[in-house]
């Protein structure tokens, strides 16, 4: 480092901050901060509509070449602002536009070719006519492409109300006024061209019309913005505070505030960072917008990188919960007096000792799962605890029946993708499982598949359909029809009817005997020695307390 | 030689002539480097931009070319000079960085690639603007020409630049053609590719590094906002003449180096003025050269070869209206124009023009106001008309189509029927026609 300068200045809040809001400094400040404000936040609402619509690229196709057209309405009127220029900058916007179509759909190149060739193209035909007449267009080669928003407030100005108002923010507060009411009063054209172009052309609302006018807006506002934030920086402007909008949000109208609170947030910080720094503004402001886009990356609510880390560490917590569940449920139908010590699940599991002594901690909070005498390695599974892992050993089961059964996997192979799907099976999918299977005794390797009970009844209530072979239960009512089918029935249920007369009375004890039947028929011996057999439809319906279980 | 051309004449005037003369004998040290580095760049981004386009890949070269900014910047304050090594590693840092971060969003967010693309491609050249700016207002970086890698200026290549530049096309031009059958594979067919086992993604990344050397070695002086321009328009120009990769490599590096050679010097005439739009235009050139003119592809050949086509189907129906207006038993005789245009129902004029036609191609003579075919004119007509007949008789014998339905699709197709098909078609119906 050759100089006494250091590289990074040291940050003094008075004179970096608090200074730039007050006396001499002020005015520049809020015109420099203010431009860059409405070029951000103009460029930000097009660029919702150029994301949406998948044209980002020509939007920086367009920026770039509006180049050609300030210089062309240069050399023709030898000035460097007015209506020529606006006008020059338009036309070349729309000429890029119609040339890079043209050009893909006359010849075998692709989009993103055409768009490479016809913007770099028209930008170096732009810098070459800027650099032949560099000495008269007061436009510095180097500024096309950052811009100088710091000369702003040094630019030719307009007085108001005694307030030195610069010309470009003048203009540009203009072309933030046009571009708002184009939005508002197309704004429902411009959603279904962005979110639906076949209804959109259906509806005769002309999509490439439309494209040729968002063109022709970008245009403008290119040029409004040119000599502040040059072609380059501009781009950033169009996508940055659009796409970390898009990260935050769903809706169209909040997307536009988003991005117009990022452009503030952006302009300020950077106007402070460039200050400080010493460096151009518009390259500030630039890096703070895309900083403010990799915040939102990381941190949106809903699709930032961390919120999606933290539904994948939920995931996994509760997968460890869960097999450590079954896991214990597993050591209780084998030992008299199950115990484990967490460090035993954690080699079962193959998980690591934190994460295990985790979840073991999260499953006692919850009561599923306790220590014997107080002793961490005495953990065994609770009476509460038991419904939730026979849920789970359940779902894992069916599954693995289901997979054998019916999509016919050989039984040596179910148990690694059961072992997954045990854990995203919600319960109507289950009970689906298990009906469709005709509610299976035992799994493909022959254990037994837990039931399970009808929520909000008595403990031990079931649906016939899930009596084992020599279960005694006792009838003790019917199952409500779903509500829908309730209502859209208008005689008697029929089902309730059948049931009635099958003969089975409330109260009545029954003993499943026999269910080896095709098509599927619980065969029920009744008290007095009849037998009855049930199929499959009704026995669902039936409800009973279960009140001598075979396993 | 000065009076018929006066712009030449100033030019010998001014010393430029010379100027051109001194380019072009390479008797500057200065020329000849800097002409030994565009051929190498030339040659580097002319192969390897026939795969990004092929792939659809333009704008990551764009992107790349814009994102090596900042690694420039700081490459160039590791020593506060413009040593090749550190500002090319950090060039090659910061695009290599760039091409993670662009895959990595990618991955993990719902945004589009072109909208990655474009904020990682403006987010580092807003950084880059950043430590450029920084550097210039510093009074030790104010001098330090790092402005030229914008724009480019091949004048500023060094000999140390060349060595770099020099193994890194080396590298690029090796590996592809090293891995030339796998690229091209991978490039046409994916999931054939796939199918045998090549590493696909392995040589994904291998080409986006590649594509990050090529730009490293590009920007000094193509400059790194046109850095694009030099991968995507000669091979999208070659891909417009050629439908083989191989002679398509070998004219994009031919336009490369041709354009390359023309902004070099027109930028040595200029003394200050960049590199970088001069090269990008004459490649411009090229390919607008390409898109009309193409034997193949040329859009102007194409319309041309089609207004041919209408020509001669004016023609050969105006012969073929001769030939039946004529009185049967004996066409020595000839037909009036006169009546000529109106069993043709149009003016005389016209009929005179079309009869012109015939004339000039030797098929018909005018004695008087009388047309009279020559031998030629009539051979050629009577083929027409079998080869009218011909496929009458195919569009109502094989196609199924009622006898008053062929007669249009008929006269459009015997003026393009191949001798081939005739003689097959003449095989089928001729025995049975006769």
């Amino acid at each position: 480092m050759p100089d006494s300068v250091p590289f990074i200045p040291h940050f003094d809040f008075h004179e970096h901050v608090l200074q730039l809001w007050s006396g001499a400094e002020l005015h520049n400040t809020v015109v420099t901060v203010g431009m860059g404000f409405l070029v951000t936040a103009v460029c930000g609402w097009i660029g919702c509509y150029l994301i949406l619509q998948g044209m980002a690229l020509l939007g920086d196709a367009i920026s770039h070449t509006v180049l050609l057209g300030i210089v062309v309405a240069f050399l023709v009127t030898g000035e460097v602002a007015g209506v020529a220029m606006f006008v020059g900058a338009t036309l070349t916007g729309l000429l890029t536009t119609v040339a890079i179509e043209a050009l893909h759909s006359t010849s075998r190149l692709k989009e993103d070719a055409a768009i490479g060739i016809v913007f770099t193209s028209l930008f170096a035909l732009g810098v070459v006519l800027l650099s032949a007449f560099a000495g008269k267009a007061h436009i510095d080669t180097q500024h096309v492409l950052y811009g100088n928003l710091e000369l702003l407030a040094s630019g030719a100005s307009l007085s108001l109300r005694g307030h030195e108002i610069p010309v470009a923010v003048i203009q540009m507060a203009a072309i933030a006024v046009v571009v708002s009411g184009l939005i508002i009063a197309f704004y429902k054209e411009l959603l279904v061209v962005s979110f639906d172009p076949q209804l959109a052309a259906s509806l005769g609302l002309w999509p490439r019309l439309i494209r040729y006018g968002m063109m022709a807006v970008l245009s403008l506002t290119v040029v409004g913005a040119f000599q502040s934030v040059g072609a380059v920086l501009v781009v950033a402007m169009l996508i940055a505070p659009a796409a970390t909008a898009y990260l935050l949000t769903r809706r169209l109208p909040l997307m536009f505030v988003y991005s117009t609170l990022a452009a503030g947030g952006s302009s300020l910080i950077g106007y402070h960072l460039a200050y400080w720094l010493d460096v151009s503004a518009a390259g500030a402001m630039v890096s703070v917008s895309c900083g403010l886009f990799g915040l939102a990356f990381l941190f949106a609510p809903e699709q930032g990188l961390a919120a999606g880390a933290l539904r994948r560490l939920r995931l996994r917590m509760r997968m460890h919960q869960e097999n450590i569940l079954r896991l214990m449920l597993k050591g209780d139908s084998v030992a008299v007096q199950p115990r484990i010590a967490p460090d035993q699940i954690a080699a079962a599991l193959g998980i690591s000792r934190m994460a295990a002594a985790w979840a073991v901690g999260m499953l006692k909070r919850r009561g599923w799962i306790e220590a014997v005498d107080g002793r961490a390695e005495n953990l065994r599974l609770t009476d509460r605890g038991r419904a939730p892992a026979e849920r789970l050993d359940r779902a894992h089961r069916l599954w693995e029946t289901y997979l054998v059964e019916q999509v016919g996997v050989a039984s040596d192979h179910v148990h690694p993708t059961a072992e997954e799907v045990e854990h995203v099976l919600s319960e109507q999918l289950v009970e689906r499982v298990d009906d469709v299977l005709g509610h299976p005794a035992i799994d493909p390797h022959g254990a037994p598949i837990p039931r399970s009970p009808i929520a909000d009844r008595a403990p031990g209530t079931y649906t016939l359909s899930k009596l084992r072979v020599g279960d005694r239960a006792r009838i003790v009512g019917l199952l409500d029809a779903p509500e829908g089918l309730a209502a859209a029935l208008t005689e008697p249920d029929r089902s309730v009817i059948e049931v009635v007369s099958l003969g089975l009375n409330l109260g009545q004890e029954v003993q499943l005997v026999d269910r080896s039947q095709e098509p599927p028929l619980w065969r029920l011996e009744l008290g007095d020695g009849r037998t009855l057999d049930v199929p499959h439809r009704l026995a669902d319906l039936v409800l009973v307390q279960l009140i001598g279980a075979v396993v | 030689m000065a009076s018929f051309c006066p712009i030449l004449a100033a030019a010998v005037d001014s010393g430029l002539w010379t100027q051109i003369v001194r380019f072009w004998s390479f008797q500057d040290a200065a020329v000849r480097t800097a002409t030994a580095g565009v051929l190498l760049l030339a040659i580097s981004s002319g192969t390897l931009g026939c795969f990004i386009v092929l792939r659809r890949l333009s704008l990551l070269g764009d992107s790349l070319g814009h994102a090596v900014l900042p690694g420039v910047c700081l490459g160039f304050l590791v020593t506060w000079t413009k040593d090749p090594r550190w500002i090319l590693t950090g060039a090659l840092a910061s695009a290599l960085l760039a091409s993670w971060l662009i895959g990595f969003i990618r991955r993990h967010s719902r945004l589009k690639p072109d909208v990655i693309m474009g904020l990682v491609l403006s987010g580092f050249f807003g950084v880059g603007t950043v430590l450029l700016t920084r550097i210039q207002n510093l009074p030790a970086g104010n001098q330090s020409g790092l402005n030229q890698f914008l724009f480019g200026q091949a004048s500023a290549i060094s000999e140390q630049d060349l060595w770099f530049m020099g193994a890194i096309s080396i590298v690029i031009v090796g590996g592809v053609v090293a891995l030339f059958k796998e690229l091209v594979l991978t490039s046409f067919d994916e999931g054939f590719a796939v199918a045998i086992g090549l590493p696909v993604r392995g040589l994904h990344y291998l080409l986006m590094g590649l594509t990050a050397l090529a730009v490293v070695i590009s920007i000094q002086a193509v400059g790194v906002v046109l850095v694009s321009a030099m991968l995507i328009t000669p091979a999208a120009a070659a891909l417009l003449c050629t439908d083989r990769m191989r002679n398509m490599v070998l004219l994009a590096v031919g336009f490369a180096v041709v354009a390359g050679l023309f902004g070099l010097n027109v930028s040595f005439l200029g003394k200050t003025l960049p590199t970088g739009p001069f090269i990008v235009l004459a490649l411009a050139a090229f390919f607008v050269a390409a898109y009309l003119f193409s034997p193949r592809y040329g859009v102007a050949i194409r319309g041309l070869r089609r207004w041919r086509q209408v020509q001669k189907t004016e023609r050969e129906n105006g012969l073929k209206s001769v030939f039946l207006a004529m009185p049967q038993g004996s066409p020595e005789d000839g037909v009036s124009i006169a009546r000529l245009a109106e069993s043709r129902q149009e003016s005389a004029a016209r009929t005179r023009r079309v009869v012109r036609g015939l004339v000039g191609r030797g098929w018909a003579q005018m004695i008087g106001e009388t047309v009279v075919l020559t031998e030629r004119g009539q051979t050629r007509a009577r083929e027409l008309d079998r080869n009218y007949r011909l496929w009458e008789h195919f569009l109502t014998n094989e196609v199924n189509l009622p006898i008053d339905h062929t007669q249009r699709d008929a006269e459009n197709i015997e003026h393009i029927l191949g001798p081939e098909l005739v003689r097959e078609l003449g095989a089928k119906y001729d025995e049975h026609h006769a």
